[in-house]
């Protein structure tokens, strides 16, 4: 070797320690994070049950790490295309169904077996790759309509559900045998906002049917719609003396005058707790029905309504029985 | 030292000086990205805004940050007149390429040139005055996540309509803020079908005592509060968002007292992601503050994913809102950040909507919500929530109501002499560098007649013909009209200049003197433009010019044989009402303007800073332009369909004749 090689070897380890640096300096890649598909019932924004599951996921993503994709059912033509094109990396779907996604679930665990579904309110035959929690109503209903009687003072009451459905048939008959028994032979009036889904978000149509039910003597509607209880609640303010039991979650922020309880669904926490199962690795396939007993449910007063609580106490016990 | 040693000694001090040259770069590129906060934090007007931004950027960076680098906000408090030194130190800090802020448009304005000067971006989530846009269109350096309030002013007129309210008192802060909403409540009132039965200015600390019924009112949280205590038991009240969350919470029975504000896009999740946070509903302007830091991270990390890009274009890129939404939650922001960072669009689905911005000009979002409050149990309660679409003028005040009835077949004198000619007189009666679009307008229209072949001696053309020489001026002796367009002033013979522009001299001028003359088969086409107020046009040094004595002017010269017809075009705030006692036979008064409308500016220089048009003489010049031999009737409807923030009007047809029949190409060629 003579001088005449220095110059190139001195490049070549000038080349080298750039390279070393920049190779140590350079983060590992990433692993692919668990995947999650969240599938609700109808867009944000209802103050009510989806905005409950959304609960649920941003509670999810803020204590662990997932990456997740969101779908109404207008997307559905582009979930579906993602489901074909996930067999690499297939991840937990969570379905919050109630009845906006027909057939869904079980047209999609079929197809798909390497991926997992959590299935919230939606009817789905047991499979290995799915786990169905269906959240019952009627307890949590049956205090509503001992609620209502007591707070609407022995004037007729009402359930206004979306649409007639098996899972609103549970509301309804709750708020009913609940009514009934804080004041029996009292009348309960049953309206259905809708025929179809869209009674979920109709809000303006809950609203006349309510100032209807309140011009006709009712004093206590149970909102059992969903995304439309805020027309109720809306009607309830418009119409002095009357009030409004909320649903899915404690909407007396609403109407901190009319509104005189809630009947909370903790689809937050159901869906947080999926997710954290999927991302811890301990997702079990089966059916289960949780209520109040498993505090999945609940009747939440508003604190301006507060001398109604004996009420609730007693009727707990015979409430959490319904549920079964 | 024999080789071999040299040689190893030579390796290890090339590979040393590499690494540490490369771990230099390394450490220069991924320390904390600081964005800088240019905001009251205290005092009165202090908005609690650390709480929403502080959260943002601790989202965004266990998010992954930009391109890898944490966020770091730097405040720097505005309050108790410190914007400037507080500008000056975030402008002096290299690392702060982005600052959130500042809090009102004022302020926007008053600094924003510095930052531009600078190439540093401002987002401000609550300057929502109509002047930033007129200030900054086109620039890229200033941005706001808030809506502008000309879509407030819709907003308040459509909850009055939707609940049948037909009319309302307005009440408004002398300020640019107020301001904002006495020139476009009375055109969406309109629009509506909601009168205004009064119209009303006050100065802060003084708001009037509201009447029964309804009353909008612009003001601020102590005027508000004033005006809450004050109302009537048949009152109602419905404040803009300045006064939402202010002290109000005093009164009465639910319902007296309502309030818009900006709001979350609701099916972003928002608020509920807010309120799982910290307990309660989001505070004002939060979710305008997150998108803020939102927009300016994503800024930032296009100019990752294009180096040497100007910032401003990397902001232009990123609010195009082009490709595939992605939300503004931790998770989809990251994937965001990334696609940007690799150079690709993306449509970033803010707190407040789509983060996609006015195409051309920049500044403004193309729409926003407004949550509807009511005052319930001492708090408001939100009542839903509203979209306005299309924020800023352009789209959003476009007339859609019906053309009003119009008669086509007046009764003129039975018998007209033969035509021999045109005669105008052109006169832009302003003057000074913030009425420019005045004498363009005017010297646009006298190019149209002399491109036209109307001779020069038959026209009078009246300017203060200052523009040229002013020191504001940058481009000396150019007046123009259209962005980078011609130089109107070229060419353009003026009879009263300066001085000489005066209600006396124009009068003069309308009657038959001043050159110009005209005979019984001449047509007279009388183009003015300038401010005006109710029955009156406005002349330097404070001089006026009523309506009645145009008409007596006029006259005049009718009964002095000077003209066959005459076309008045007028575009002045309250045209119409110049005209109320207007009933000379063959005179038309087309205006751009209804009463108590103002007349809007339209097309912005930013490279000379300045408003070279005006809405209504640009869209009727256009539209003569377009098709000049159209009739007056249909002249009419062009125009008040293509005119924005005003409704204009013909008057006098009635004594004029058929609109159907006659053409603009009388009052327009010789």
């Amino acid at each position: 070797m003579n001088r005449y090689h220095l110059g190139p070897i001195g490049l070549a380890a000038v080349i080298a320690g750039a390279l070393i640096v920049q190779f140590a300096l350079v983060p590992p890649a990433a692993p692919d994070r668990p995947l999650a598909w969240i599938v609700y019932a109808a867009e944000k924004g209802d103050q009510s049950y989806v905005d409950s599951a959304w609960t649920g996921v941003y509670r999810a993503s803020r204590n662990s790490s997932f990456a997740f994709e969101e779908f109404i059912p207008a997307d559905r033509d582009r979930l579906e295309a993602g489901l074909r094109n996930a067999t690499g990396r297939p991840g937990l779907l969570v379905l919050q169904d109630s009845g906006a996604w027909p057939g869904a679930a079980d047209t999609w665990a079929a197809a798909h077996p390497e991926m997992r579904f959590f299935v919230i309110d939606g009817a789905v035959a047991p499979r290995p790759n799915v786990r169905s929690v269906r959240i019952a109503a009627r307890g949590a209903s049956y205090l509503a309509g001992a609620l209502a009687a007591a707070g609407g003072g022995g004037r007729p009451v009402a359930g206004l559900a979306e649409m007639p459905s098996p899972v609103m048939d549970e509301y309804i008959q709750g708020f009913s045998a609940g009514a009934g028994a804080a004041r029996p032979g009292m009348p309960v009036a049953v309206r259905y906002v809708g025929n179809d889904t869209g009674a979920y978000a109709d809000p303006d149509r809950a609203a006349v049917l309510s100032k209807e039910l309140y011009r006709n003597g009712t004093a206590v509607v149970y909102a059992a719609c969903g995304g439309s209880s805020v027309g109720v609640i809306e009607a309830a303010q418009e119409s002095p003396g009357r009030f409004v039991i909320g649903v899915d979650r404690d909407q007396a922020d609403l109407g901190p005058t009319v509104v005189l309880g809630s009947a909370l669904k903790r689809v937050d926490r159901v869906v947080e707790q999926a997710l954290l199962d999927h991302v811890n690795g301990s997702f079990t396939p089966g059916a289960a029905l949780i209520g109040l007993t498993e505090n999945a449910t609940r009747l939440v007063l508003n604190p301006r309504f507060a001398e109604f609580a004996p009420v609730l106490e007693q009727y707990r016990a015979t409430a959490g029985g319904m549920d079964r | 030292m024999d080789r071999p040693v040299l040689l190893v000694l030579l390796l290890v001090l090339g590979a040393a000086g590499a690494a540490l040259f490369v771990g230099h770069e390394h450490l220069l590129q991924s320390g904390p990205l600081r964005v800088g906060v240019l905001l009251p934090l205290e005092g009165p007007d202090a908005v609690e805004f650390a709480t929403t931004l502080d959260w943002a950027a601790a989202a965004i960076n266990r998010a992954g940050g930009v391109n890898g680098r944490p966020i770091a906000l730097v405040y720097s408090d505005t309050s108790g007149g410190r914007l400037e030194a507080a500008a000056g130190e975030l402008l002096a800090d290299p690392g702060v390429r982005v600052v959130i802020g500042p809090f009102t448009t004022g302020e926007a304005i008053a600094i924003g040139p510095r930052f531009g000067a600078e190439e540093r971006l401002l987002v401000s989530p609550t300057a929502t005055g109509d002047e930033l846009f007129r200030a900054f269109a086109g620039q890229g350096y200033v941005w706001r996540t808030c809506p502008d309030d000309v879509a407030q002013a819709r907003a308040t007129v459509d909850w009055l309509a939707e609940e049948g309210i037909g009319e309302a008192a307005l009440v408004y802060e002398n300020t640019s803020y107020g301001a904002t909403f006495h020139d476009w409540t009375p055109f969406f009132g309109r629009e509506q079908g909601v009168r205004l039965t009064e119209d009303r200015a006050f100065e802060r600390g003084a708001a009037p005592i509201p009447g029964s019924g309804w009353t909008t009112a612009a003001a601020l949280p102590a005027d508000a509060a004033r005006l809450a205590a004050a109302l009537p038991s048949d009152g109602r009240l419905l404040l803009t968002d300045a006064g939402f969350g202010s002290t109000t919470a005093a009164a009465s029975e639910t319902g007296t007292i309502r309030a818009l504000a900006p709001a979350a896009d609701p099916t972003s999740g928002f608020a509920v992601a807010f309120a799982t946070e910290f307990g309660r509903p989001p505070d004002p302007h939060a979710p305008q503050a997150y998108d803020a830091l939102l927009f300016g991270g994503a800024v930032l990390t296009r100019q990752a994913g294009a180096p040497g890009e100007p910032l401003g274009d990397s902001a232009r890129f990123v609010a195009r809102g082009e490709g595939t939404p992605v939300s503004w939650d931790p998770v989809h922001a990251a994937a965001a950040y990334g696609a940007l960072a690799r150079g690709e669009a993306v449509a970033l689905k803010g707190a407040t909507g789509l983060l996609s911005f006015d195409r051309e000009a920049g500044v403004d979002p193309v729409g926003a919500y407004y949550g509807r409050y009511v005052l319930e149990a001492g708090a408001f309660r939100q009542r839903g929530t509203v979209r306005v679409d299309g924020t800023g003028t352009t789209s959003l005040a476009r007339s859609v109501s019906g053309v009003p009835p119009v008669v086509a077949n007046g009764t003129a004198s039975a018998r007209l002499p033969a035509r021999t000619g045109l005669v105008a007189v052109i006169a832009a009666t302003s003057s000074g560098w913030e009425n420019y679009r005045h004498q363009a307008d005017a010297l646009a229209a006298y190019h149209l007649l002399r491109s036209n072949g109307l001779p020069d001696d038959r026209i009078v053309l009246m300017l203060a013909d200052d523009l040229p020489g002013l020191a504001q001026n940058p481009l000396k002796g150019d007046v123009h009209r259209v962005i980078g367009g011609p130089n109107l002033r070229d060419g353009a013979d003026v009879d009263l200049a300066g001085e000489a522009v005066t209600p006396d001299h124009l009068l003069a001028a309308v009657r038959g003197g001043a050159g110009a003359e005209s005979g019984p088969g001449d047509d007279l086409l009388v183009f003015l433009v300038d401010h005006g107020t109710a029955g009156e046009i406005l002349f330097p040094h404070g001089r006026t010019l009523d309506g009645d004595a145009l008409a007596g002017a006029l006259d005049y010269r009718r009964q002095a044989g000077g003209f066959r017809r005459a076309l008045l075009v007028v575009d002045v705030c309250d045209g119409a009402s110049l005209a109320r006692n207007l009933s000379i036979p063959n005179v038309l008064f087309m205006t751009g303007a209804e009463e108590h409308e103002p007349s809007h500016a339209a097309v912005y220089d930013p490279a000379i800073r300045q408003w070279i048009a005006d809405e209504f003489s640009r869209r009727w010049l256009a539209e003569v332009r377009t098709t000049p031999d159209r009739s007056l009737l249909d002249l009419y409807l062009a125009c008040y369909r293509s005119v924005i923030g005003s409704h204009p009007a013909v008057l006098n047809e009635e004594h004029f004749g058929s609109l159907n029949t006659v053409s603009i190409r009388d009052f327009t060629t010789p």
